[in-house]
């Protein structure tokens, strides 16, 4: 119980942050399409 | 016919069917990769260099050589030249087409998604930054790389774009030349 409340509140704090990526991938989004010429 | 006969013709026809299939199997299978490693001055290790007459990309090493391969380059009107850089690094991206290949392909999806037969960039994708939307990539038309056929990109094989993937990062220059 007391790790899963660490947990919650280390995930409230990271995305209030405005940490909304993990390395370059945004967290629960699928990378937008490239868009170039072929 | 004699027994003797009928068995020299089975024969051959066995021999010319073994041959025709070895043959087909090699005359089927693409060439997956075709890096060289080969003598090359001018460029600061590091830099990929793109000499568009001669349809072949080098990634410049530390000891007067490079890795060379072959590439697919602007057709007619497409071609051009300068001084960029890498600005993103994409595997098996989904891929849209920009305004000027829709324009010439109505009939293209607005998105085609990464690692699908259809999609153009194939095994990964290097942007270019300079605001054509032209990318090093690979490709779904193995037999296209090597000669004049892109829009303005550079198009490897899909063997030789993964391996160009991992000599490369985002801010590594890129100089076309003619």
């Amino acid at each position: 119980m007391k790790t899963l409340s660490v947990l919650v509140v280390v995930s409230v704090a990271f995305l209030a942050a405005g940490c909304t990526t993990v390395g370059k991938v945004p967290i629960g989004k699928t990378p937008a399409p490239v868009v170039t010429k072929y | 016919m004699l027994a003797a006969d009928r068995y020299c013709v089975r024969r051959f026809s066995f021999l010319l069917f073994a041959i025709s299939f070895v043959a087909s199997v090699f005359a089927a299978a693409p060439v997956q990769a075709a890096r060289e490693t080969v003598r090359f001055e001018g460029y600061m290790p590091g830099t990929v260099v793109v000499k568009t007459r001669e349809r072949r990309l080098y990634f410049v090493l530390p000891n007067g050589t490079a890795y060379r391969y072959p590439v697919g380059v602007g057709r007619s009107g497409k071609s051009w030249t300068g001084s960029v850089y890498i600005n993103g690094k994409h595997i098996k991206p989904d891929w849209s087409p920009p305004a000027e290949v829709k324009r010439d392909n109505p009939r293209l999806p607005d998105v085609i998604k990464g690692g699908t037969p259809q999609n153009p960039m194939g095994a990964a994708a290097l942007t270019l930054s300079g605001g054509g939307q032209y990318a090093i990539h690979g490709t779904n038309v193995p037999n296209s790389v090597g000669g004049f056929v892109s829009y303005g990109c550079f198009r490897m094989y899909n063997e030789d774009i993964r391996d160009l993937y991992d000599h490369v990062f985002v801010g590594t220059p890129v100089v076309v030349t003619n």
